[in-house]
């Protein structure tokens, strides 16, 4: 019986340490400082030393044509670090914004810039207000539809003639993480967003817009698609495209006559908000938006126009959302 | 016939007027010198056999007279051959027979044991095990139990459910599974090391029987060997230490007999990279013999047990990880190995088992069995956030090459070299931020996550899945020896079970809490899919408490229970005539089920809360066969089996997680399938020899599975969804022979052969359901084309020769060479759908390879074809030493080699990924076509058998 019982307490003190195994604690929350810098460049100096008109890699994608709406410049593998930084102003959440990351510049905030990552979700690691830098070296800097965007080499070879050639790719994950640190916690506040008017964008002389993140007040959707009226069944924020995977325009234009023209709020069809209806004309509010550009032919008839993106419904203020 | 049921009636009268002639003896332990129980005694040539009783004594009635081989096996004893004379009419005096303890072969047996662990799969049940350890009078078995386990072999291709485990008479098996699950008993290997095992259809004495093997451990406290029995191992494998205590105390004066075993399995990480074992048992046994005619054994048991998966990875990762033992499921966290996927189990077991002998020839056993088994594992979890698996195939090397190839393998772009070799660079550094799972950026996304949206749920977390199981059993058996020629036995079961399913969250990993919604349906809903967002409802996992917070501990996702009852009883008839054994019988059995919700989930308001509907089957089994003895060492024999099944409960709901609707639907001539029992018919032939040099068993077997169903699920990386793939109307067939074979060389040396040669297949295609748990595709039927395709379940070719040798001074030796091959691996049947098949055709007339009628094209042939695993060699060898000290204490040593020649390439297992690569069709746009670029963008994963490992153990008897 003895023995029994010299058994039952060891079993019990194994039993003890086989419960405690494998259990881990919590890793310290640990995010750095957000005024840690490491950059080397602004995004505006990084772009001007490494983006070229033309790019380094031929072809690119045929529509392109001379007017260069697509390049490819690749950024050196190796020699002096080449790091920018800013503050994430994109959210994938609502599943408008894909693949990708905006980021705000902190010295200049007026300058944005696109970085295209291969992996869904990515907000859920960079989120809204996080202070990132980048260590481009390896990357590529190039337009897209002649939006610079920062990414990869990447030879679209598509039977779609006019899409085959290079253009700045998707940085596959784990290059993106190699090369990405963050600093200090997510800082909403820290987002600047500039107040501009409809025609102010319009007009605005070159692409350093791109990627700005703007608050436009007092406008109402027009309830066209780039000036044309869309039937009302299809007054959503974004038609099912059977694939062909566009985003729908919705027109917004200012309500106080502060802007004469129109600008089209541009939306994925596998956004949350898809098929939410877009507010009344009759409604009035203020939009906070991503600005974006898309040019993709070189053709007279088709100079290219501005595609806004809002993150989710949140951005609609003071609108009513059914 | 005429003549032959006369001389029966005649020798029958013969016998009848002579004076019986018995035999009678007793058995005792080498070193020890208690008496042995549980020893099964057999008269070699005229295939009779009885066991020793709690005193070591056995006794034959009605037996023939003349001589004939007496043979003593028991597990953890060599096998005892003897011959006697036995004299006509007298009761004939065997003596007392000493039997040596043979730890070789117990370590030998842990050994495999530990390796079959290794093939646990996520359920947690163990594929590659048979019950059949340790039959030493059947060398085929013998033979491919202790060797072909590395490789997941199963004995005939034949699932779990087609193999029966009793425990002390009651049977366990999993009412939703349909096996016995070999890891419950917690590496108690000791005390569960007594077995009676009958093969094939053969008839056995405590069942009607299954068609595979029928095992019963017998584990009460008098045939646990009497004394003290310590060891300790050393291994490589899944576990690095293990101790193991017995303690039995034997049959007292007083009619009590008490035994104790503990356990202790360790590892901080085995074979396979952040793959931790902890594990410990513990065993208690109590017996009163009240007297002649009753006895009364209660038995417990149960080891909690953590440890660390492995998870299946493909061919490129393999290779870029440069390691077979490459393990995506761990990653570091603080500088230590953290695995994602963390199982525990505990199965408390009691069995409370009642031996009643009414007289000489009538026996009634009975037995009652509580079992509660708590097995649940862990897995990572996201929303909103990456995927943070490794091996995820967008951040492979390989997606750099994608589109940039034509189907025939010849560039047409530009691949992009300097990403490619960068994301292969950091395979060769082990960069493991890349290599592993990245435990920092999860931490960090949910510390990010609870600044930016306190009342969100968290970015990852570990969630736990629990898939518990309470059964009560009850077995009760009838024996009656109703004279010389005519034995009858017959029993009644019943059990009751109820499985409960659900998850709860095991880790917030940093992050505040979980919203219990589906977030899949939360994406999908909403876009140009089959369902329509109506409300938010459509992605509530439980409508009663909708957007609940949940933390820590607390249940989510699903939560619903499975009950299943069942009671059968069969009788089964023998006839031992003097060269004849003949028997029949028959069994019926009752089944019921039915799913209770505890949530009424968003995408199944109307079917997925409380008690559902119940279904009940009935089913009725025959069989038969007949042994003919053309001499004391000669027979043939064959055995018959006609009978339907109850469908599992695993196969039957099309996503029992959901919603209690069961597997059905409309063919394209909207006729309507559905589940129903699986009939079975199954044949054997064998013949047997037995002589004193050479011994063996040849047999072909036959069975037909027509009905059957199979539930295949996978993840939907595509719809981000768990996908639910039914069969119904599934037709197999397992077929082959085997054959096993032993020379006694000399008085040392052994020379064991066997093999098998077999086919196991799908005869006919099968009506498939598939389903979306996250709602986002309606339930949907299909062709499956499977007709021709392997059953995958192990190699069906496997053939072993073992060259053994001992010193009378208890020196030990062996050596095992093992071949495989006609390994299939397991495919997805949603490849061989109609719909599916629809779109290779269209993709070979796209490229201007169109097949020929009749043929299979090179699109089909890449995405829909079984894959032959490559067969291959492994060298086994272990050595052993006994010594005898004073007392009769004594000290064992064996140290068991597996694969000695490191041999890696060696696949044992894994699974075709269902998903199929698409692209958009340019003309249509709205089309999905098959991607002909990419044809191998979803490649199978695989396992690899361990190469070289080793086993040493230690022991010691006192």
């Amino acid at each position: 019986m003895k023995t029994i019982y010299k058994l039952t307490v060891i079993l019990f003190i194994s039993l003890f340490f086989a419960g405690c195994y494998g259990k881990y604690d919590a890793l310290p929350n640990n995010p750095g400082s957000f005024n840690d810098t490491r950059a080397t460049h602004t995004i505006a100096q990084f772009i001007a030393e490494f983006a070229s008109e033309k790019g380094d890699f031929f072809p690119v994608r045929t529509n392109s044509g001379a007017a260069n709406l697509y390049s490819v410049d690749s950024i050196p593998m190796y020699g002096d670090d080449i790091i920018i930084e800013g503050i994430v102003v994109s959210s994938d959440t609502a599943g408008n914004v894909y693949k990708s990351l905006f980021i705000q510049d902190l010295e200049q905030p007026e300058i944005g810039l696109k970085i295209s990552v291969d992996a869904a979700s990515i907000s859920g690691v960079y989120q809204l207000g996080q202070k990132i830098s980048i260590r481009c070296n390896g990357l590529a800097i190039g337009k897209y539809a002649e939006m610079w965007q920062l990414g990869t080499v990447y030879f679209n070879n598509t039977e779609e003639l006019q899409k085959k050639g290079y253009e700045p790719g998707r940085i596959p994950y784990p290059m993106f993480k190699s090369r990405v640190e963050t600093h200090g916690l997510p800082k909403k506040d820290a987002i600047v967003i500039h107040d501009m008017t409809i025609d102010e964008i319009l007009n605005y002389p070159d692409r350093s817009i791109d990627a700005r993140l703007v608050r436009i007040k007092n406008v109402y959707f027009t309830g066209t698609d780039q000036g044309k009226e869309i039937a009302d069944a299809q007054k959503i924020f974004a038609i099912d495209t059977k694939g062909v995977g566009y985003p729908s325009s919705r027109d917004i234009k200012s309500r106080d006559g502060s802007s004469t023209g129109y600008i089209s709020v541009a939306t994925s069809e596998y956004s949350k908000f898809a098929k939410k209806r877009i507010p009344g004309s009759e409604q009035t509010g203020d939009i906070i938006a991503l600005v974006g550009w898309y040019h993709d032919k070189d053709d007279d008839r088709y100079t290219g126009n501005f595609q806004l993106t809002i993150r989710s419904l949140d951005d609609l203020i003071g609108f009513k959302i059914q | 016939m005429k003549k032959i049921l006369w001389m029966l009636f005649v020798s029958l009268f013969t016998l009848q007027l002579s004076a019986q002639t018995t035999a009678q003896g007793i058995v005792k332990d080498f070193g020890t010198g208690e008496p042995v129980s549980g020893v099964k005694v057999s008269l070699l040539q005229q295939n009779i056999s009885t066991q020793t009783n709690a005193s070591g004594e056995f006794f034959f009635s009605y037996i023939d007279a003349g001589s004939d081989e007496i043979s003593f096996s028991r597990g953890g004893y060599f096998t005892q051959i003897k011959l006697v004379n036995l004299k006509e009419g007298e009761t004939n005096e065997v003596g007392i027979i000493t039997l040596r303890p043979d730890a070789q072969s117990e370590s030998k047996q842990d050994f495999i044991l530990q390796l079959s662990e290794a093939q646990l799969d996520d359920d947690g049940n163990l594929q590659g095990i048979s019950g059949s350890f340790l039959s030493q009078s059947d060398v085929y078995i013998s033979q491919t139990s202790y060797n072909f386990s590395p490789m997941r072999f199963r004995t005939r291709g034949y699932d779990n459910k087609y193999e029966s485990t009793y425990i002390n008479g009651v049977r366990f098996a999993d009412a939703e599974r349909g096996g016995f699950n070999y890891s419950s008993l917690g590496g108690l290997n000791n005390a569960t090391r007594n077995k009676d095992l009958s093969y094939g259809l053969n008839p056995n004495t405590f069942s009607y029987g299954n068609l595979g093997s029928n095992t019963n451990i017998n584990t009460r406290a008098s045939i646990i060997a009497t004394g003290h029995n310590a060891s300790g191992s050393f291994s490589t494998g899944n576990y690095m230490l293990r101790g193991q205590y017995t303690y039995g105390t034997g049959l007292l004066p007083n009619g009590w007999a008490f035994a104790v075993s503990g356990v202790v399995r360790w590892a901080k990480e085995g074979i396979v990279e952040g793959t931790f074992y902890n594990s410990a048992g513990l065993f208690l046994s109590a017996e009163k013999i009240i007297n002649e005619n009753h006895s009364l054994s209660l038995v417990a048991f149960g080891a909690p047990t953590r440890r660390a998966q492995q998870g299946a990875t493909t061919q490129e990762v393999y290779w870029l990880a440069q390691s077979i033992y490459y393990n995506p499921y761990w990653g570091y966290q603080d500088g230590k190995k953290r695995n994602s996927r963390i199982v525990e189990s505990f199965d408390p077991t009691a069995v409370l088992s009642h031996d009643w002998k009414i007289n000489d020839k009538q026996r009634l056993r009975t037995g009652v069995a509580f079992h509660y088994s708590k097995y649940s594992n862990s897995a990572l979890t996201f929303y909103n956030a990456p995927d943070p698996r490794p091996d995820y195939y967008r951040n492979l090397p390989s997606a750099q090459l994608w589109s940039q190839y034509n189907t025939n393998g010849n560039q047409t772009g530009e691949v992009n070299w300097d990403a490619y070799n960068e994301l292969i660079q950091d395979w060769t550094d082990k960069n493991s931020k890349t290599t592993q799972i990245d435990w920092d950026e999860l931490y960090k996304a949910n510390y990010a996550n609870n600044v930016d949206n306190p009342e969100e749920t968290a970015k990852y977390m570990l969630e736990r899945r629990h898939n518990d199981l309470m059964e009560l059993a009850l077995n009760s058996t009838y024996t009656n020896q109703i004279g010389k020629i005519w034995k009858l036995t017959a029993g009644i079961e019943g059990r009751t079970s109820k499985g409960m399913h659900y998850k709860t969250i095991d880790d917030l990993l940093g992050g505040k809490q979980w919203i219990d919604i589906d977030q899949f349906a939360e994406r999908d809903l909403t876009g140009n899919t089959e369902l329509e967002l109506t409300s938010r409802d459509v992605i509530q996992n439980d409508l009663l408490n909708p957007n609940r917070a949940v933390t820590t501990g607390g249940i989510f996702g699903y939560n619903y229970d499975i009950y299943v009852n069942s009671a059968n009883a069969f009788a089964l008839s023998e006839w031992n005539f003097h060269n004849l054994d003949v028997y029949f019988g028959a069994k019926a059995t009752y089944t019921q089920f039915y799913r209770h919700g505890h949530m009424q989930n968003g995408r199944a308001p109307e079917n997925s809360y409380g008690k559902g509907k119940t279904y009940f089957f009935v089913d009725p089994s025959f069989k038969g066969g007949l042994t003919y003895k053309i001499d004391g060492r000669n027979r043939i024999s064959a055995n018959i089996i006609a009978e339907t099944r109850a469908p599992l409960t695993k196969d039957s709901y099309v996503s029992e997680r959901i919603k209690a609707d069961i597997v059905g639907g409309y063919d394209a001539d909207s006729i309507y399938h559905t589940i129903t029992s699986e009939k079975i018919l199954s044949y054997d032939l064998s013949y047997t020899f037995n002589f004193p040099i050479v011994r063996g068993r040849i047999s072909a077997f036959r069975t037909h599975v027509h009905d059957a169903a199979e539930k295949n699920g996978y993840y939907d990386d595509e719809y981000r969804t768990f996908v639910n793939y039914s069969l119904i109307g599934v037709n197999r067939i397992y077929q082959g022979i085997e054959a096993g074979v032993s020379v006694k060389l000399n008085s040392s040396f052994t020379l064991s052969a066997a093999g098998t040669l077999a086919d196991y297949h799908y005869t006919d295609d099968a009506f498939a359901i598939s389903n979306y748990e996250n709602g986002t595709k309606l339930d949907a039927t299909d062709t499956v084309r499977i007709s021709g395709l392997k059953v995958n379940n192990g190699p069906q070719m496997a053939g072993s020769v073992t060259l053994s040798y001992s010193h009378p001074k208890m020196w030990f030796a062996d050596l095992t060479l093992n071949c495989y091959g006609n390994n299939y691996l397991d495919f997805s049947p949603n490849r061989f759908a109609d719909k599916n098949i629809a779109k290779y055709k269209e993709a070979e007339t796209r490229i201007g390879q169109p097949a020929e009628e009749g043929q299979i094209g090179i699109v089909q042939q890449a995405l829909a074809s079984q894959e032959k695993l490559k067969g291959g060699f492994m060298l086994n060898a272990s050595i052993g030493k006994v010594l005898y000290l004073k007392d009769r204490k004594q000290l064992n040593f064996n140290l068991s080699v597996s694969n000695l020649l490191n041999n890696t390439n060696m696949i044992s297992g894994g699974y075709q990924q269902a998903r199929v690569p698409l692209k958009k069709d340019v003309t249509s746009k709205e089309k999905q076509i098959i991607d002909t670029e990419n044809l191998n963008k979803f490649p199978s994963k695989y396992y690899y058998a361990w190469g070289f490992n080793l086993f040493f153990n230690v022991g010691y008897r006192f």
